[in-house]
This record gives structure tokens, C-alpha cells and sequence, in this order.
């Protein structure tokens, strides 16, 4: 089954015609990680909030766990997703506060897990969300996430903002959590390195437009970067090149790895590079 | 509608002042301090300003507060939880005037009227208010058009309802004073009704 699962979907706002998400395919198998990667405004936001429910489609089908989001169900299924946005919560809230709405709010809540995780996380439950510092709110969100049972994490931008410690801490709970292959995760970031940690797949969007959606390991192993002379890269078949920057030294291009010439030094591509070399490299 | 109310009232609680100003405005009105209506209807007017843009904010909050729409709930429970608290409101005012009209045994028929005439304007001024913000998207919340249609639509409503409390206590017979202002409350309750209708409407098909 597909925890996720969007089929031609398109969707352009009323009061920005300058962009547009179209034509978006793209499946989630269930027990997987995905990272949704993209520049600022590619439409990585939109899709989660159509994922959600938050936004209408203009076109297309999307349903999430075996439900299509416009259907009254859906509203049940919401009970099954952990939502992690960078402000969940309004700032006058304490964690109190939100473990007495959320126990009103879902269906399989679990108070004591949630001050567990709290404990863990060294939130100090009295304390008002405003006193507390961007890796504690975030924490605390994470903690609401993963406190009713979910089966699908759905976080937009979680690490952002976050010193390392915070970071890896939160992509060991993100891997704790998928410790149960009936459970899978969504995540959006800027901070490919950290995708790269715990994702199994990549989906790219840029300006509107789905990319790739790849498994991680297979994309990366059939590319490669290498640093040549310009005219080195002649010796590479055209359509194997993805993209190429000039650099003070040379040239570096993201090639198909099966297409370098065996005397030619090329290292492993990072998602990074991926993104980089697709959104800025020129083609040959 | 449990987690809906709690949110709502977590954010609520820390406007405490609203509820306090209106009990002291009616404290004082029934207890004659605020007799004249020269003071009483600017006094009566601000309060009821502010509490009706207090609950536009709370509709205006579940736009901009995206994780309401992220939990289990549904959007009409978003609308209608909302929808809930005028209707608090007007209870409470309307369990003042009674109390007062005991304590100081006056007119029980001017009390009737004003019960009917005020809580029928918070139910229009803030059931107007709720579906002008359900109604827009939430960028266009500056959107200055609608300010001044919610403005002008305020200013109408209360200078009516001086005027139609005025003519019912001092000028009509006993009973088209307790007809009109009997069907003045029961109209305002079914219009707050359609504005609760709308706003369930438009906020189902809004893009959050």
C-alpha cells in the first residue's frame, strides 16, 4: 500500500498567477521516508497542504492512506498523520495547554507519552511557548506528532533554524519512528544532509514541476560528479550529462556514471549536487 | 468541538478585560449610573465594538492558524464552535439585565426589550462580522472595503436599535412593544443562523 499516493495534480492560486503546481505524480510506499526537496517557492509547502486537505486541487487525485482528501473520511484519517509545521501553536499556549486540546482532539491521544516525550525533550511543560527557543517549539510540535499513534509523519521544514545537536536529534526520533514499517514519513527540508540521513526516496520540485521522485540509494549510485577540463567533457555522451558549472579550475558536471570514461576521476553525487546541477548547471 | 473550544478559550482567557468591561458597562446601566443615553450608547457602542472584533479575530485566527485545520476536525466544527460564543454572550448579557430587574424590581417590560434588542445586535453585529471573515480569503484580511462595509453596517445596526428601544419604551403600546421586540430577537437569531450557514459554506471550500 501507498501511504501517499498523487496522480496528475494540479493547482494554481486565484491570487498569484505566476506559479503553479502541475501535473504532480508521485507515491509514497508505506514504511518509507520521502524528502520533498526544492528551492524557496518551488511548491514543496503546496503539495503538503493539498496532502492535507488544506488546499483544493485544481485537477487530479490524491489520496492518503487509502482515502481520497476530499472525501468526509478523510477528516477520521487525520487522527492516523503527525503535522509538524514550523509554527504549530500560538505563542501564548503552554505544553499543558496542548495536551489537554489535543486529548479532546484525537482519537488515540496518549497524555503520558506526550509528558514523556516532553521529559526526554527537557520542555518544561508550564512554560509559554513564546519563552521557548525555535528547537524546543519545534520539539514540542514533534512531541504532539508522535504522541497519537500516527502512521504518517508529515513535516514541513523540521530541522531549519537548528543548531546540529538538534538536528541529528531529530532525525533520530524521525528514524525511531520508522522503526515500524507500517510507518512512513514525508519530510520537506533545505538541509540536504540531512535528507540524505534518513531518506529512501527524493522527489524534486522545482517551479511547480515534479523533477524526479527517485529512490535515494538508486539516483545516487547511477550519478556521478566530475571535475575535468571543458573540453574533457566532450568525451561524454551529450543526453549522460545533466549539467555542468564552470569552476577557477575547470569544469564540474553531474553525468550518469555509466557514461564517464574509465580514466576519468568522478566521485559520488550528494543530493545536493543533484540539485544544484540540475537547477543551475548549464546543459553541453 | 471540545478541542475547538479549548483552543479557542486558552486564547480567550488572556482577553479577560473584554467580558470584565461589559459586565461593568451593564453594572452600571442598570444601576441607573448610566441612565442618559448620551454616555451610555458611545460607552455601549465601544464595548460591543471591541467584543465584536474580538470574535473576528477568533474567525480570522482559524485561517491563520493553519494546525487548527490539520487536526481531526471538521471544518463546520471549526465554524460552528466559533459561532458558539456569541451566543454565550448574549446569554450572559441577557442573564444581567434579569438579575438587575430583580434587584431593583424596575420595568419588566423595558427589560424585555432590551434583553430582546441587545442580544439580537450582538447575535447581527457578530454573526455579520464571523461570515465577512469566513467568508474572505485570509490575505485579503486588510482588505479595506470590507473594514468599512463592517463599519458602516455596525453604525447602522446600533443606531437602529437605539431608536427601535427607544420607540418600543416610550412611544408603543404595551403589547406591539412586546410583539416587535420579540420578533426583533427571533429575526436576529434566524439571520445569525444563515450568517452561520454561509460561513460553514465558504470555509469548507476555502483554500487554508
Amino acid at each position: 500500500m501507498n501511504a501517499i499516493e498523487i496522480k496528475n495534480v494540479c493547482k494554481q492560486y486565484k491570487h498569484n498567477m505566476d506559479f503553479d503546481l502541475k501535473d504532480i505524480t508521485l507515491a509514497l510506499p508505506e514504511g518509507c521516508v520521502m524528502g520533498l526537496i526544492g528551492e524557496n517557492g518551488a511548491g514543496k509547502s503546496t503539495l503538503m497542504r493539498l496532502i492535507l486537505g488544506m488546499l483544493h486541487a485544481d485537477s487530479g487525485e490524491l489520496s492518503v492512506l487509502d482515502c481520497d482528501v476530499k472525501s468526509n473520511r478523510f477528516t477520521d484519517i487525520k487522527n492516523d498523520l503527525g503535522v509538524v509545521f514550523d509554527k504549530a501553536f500560538p505563542d501564548s499556549f503552554t505544553a499543558q495547554n496542548v495536551n489537554l486540546i489535543m486529548k479532546h482532539a484525537y482519537k488515540r491521544w496518549d497524555t503520558a507519552l506526550f509528558f514523556d516525550y516532553l521529559k526526554k525533550f527537557n520542555i518544561d511543560k508550564k512554560k509559554k511557548i513564546q519563552e521557548l527557543s525555535m528547537g524546543m517549539k519545534m520539539k514540542l510540535t514533534i512531541a504532539a506528532a508522535l504522541s497519537h499513534d500516527a502512521r504518517l509523519l508529515i513535516l514541513d521544514e523540521p530541522t531549519s533554524g537548528l543548531d546540529p545537536v538538534a538536528r541529528d536529534e531529530i532525525l533520530d526520533i524521525i528514524n525511531d519512528f520508522t522503526m515500524d514499517e507500517s510507518r512512513s514519513v514525508l519530510i520537506s527540508s533545505h538541509i540536504l544532509s540531512d535528507l540524505e540521513k534518513v531518506c529512501d526516496y527524493i522527489a524534486y520540485l522545482s517551479h511547480g514541476r515534479l523533477l524526479f521522485c527517485e529512490e535515494k540509494d538508486e539516483l545516487l549510485d547511477k550519478l556521478a560528479v566530475v571535475k575535468c577540463g571543458k573540453d574533457e567533457l566532450e568525451g561524454i555522451e551529450r543526453q549522460k550529462v545533466i549539467g555542468v558549472r564552470e569552476t577557477g579550475f575547470g569544469a564540474e558536471a553531474l553525468v550518469y556514471r555509466d557514461a564517464v570514461p574509465e580514466d576519468m576521476y568522478c566521485e559520488r553525487a550528494a543530493i545536493e549536487d543533484v540539485m544544484i546541477f540540475t537547477a543551475k548547471g548549464e546543459k553541453l | 468541538m471540545k478541542a475547538m473550544l479549548m483552543w479557542d478559550r486558552t486564547h480567550i482567557c488572556k482577553r479577560w478585560v473584554v467580558i470584565v468591561m461589559l459586565a461593568i458597562f451593564y453594572a452600571l446601566r442598570v444601576t441607573n449610573f448610566l441612565s442618559d443615553s448620551v454616555v451610555a450608547v458611545p460607552i455601549g457602542m465601544s464595548t460591543q465594538y471591541i467584543i465584536t472584533n474580538e470574535i473576528m479575530i477568533m474567525a480570522y485566527r482559524s485561517k491563520t492558524e493553519k494546525y487548527i485545520n490539520v487536526l481531526p476536525i471538521q471544518r463546520s466544527t471549526i465554524v460552528l464552535s466559533k459561532y458558539l460564543y456569541p451566543v454565550l454572550i448574549a446569554g450572559f448579557m441577557a442573564l444581567l439585565l434579569i438579575v438587575t430587574a430583580i434587584i431593583t424590581r424596575i420595568n419588566w417590560i423595558g427589560t424585555l426589550i432590551e434583553i430582546a434588542i441587545d442580544c439580537g445586535l450582538i447575535l447581527i453585529v457578530c454573526g455579520f462580522g464571523m461570515c465577512l471573515e469566513f467568508s474572505v480569503n485570509s490575505r485579503k484580511r486588510t482588505h479595506f472595503g470590507g473594514f468599512i462595509l463592517f463599519l458602516a453596517a455596525y453604525t447602522a445596526l446600533v443606531v437602529g436599535s437605539v431608536m427601535l428601544t427607544d420607540f418600543l419604551m416610550y412611544y408603543a403600546s404595551y403589547e406591539a412593544a412586546v410583539g416587535i421586540s420579540v420578533s426583533a430577537l427571533i429575526g436576529s437569531m434566524l439571520l445569525y443562523a444563515a450568517f452561520a450557514a454561509i460561513s460553514t459554506y465558504r470555509f469548507q471550500r476555502m483554500d487554508i
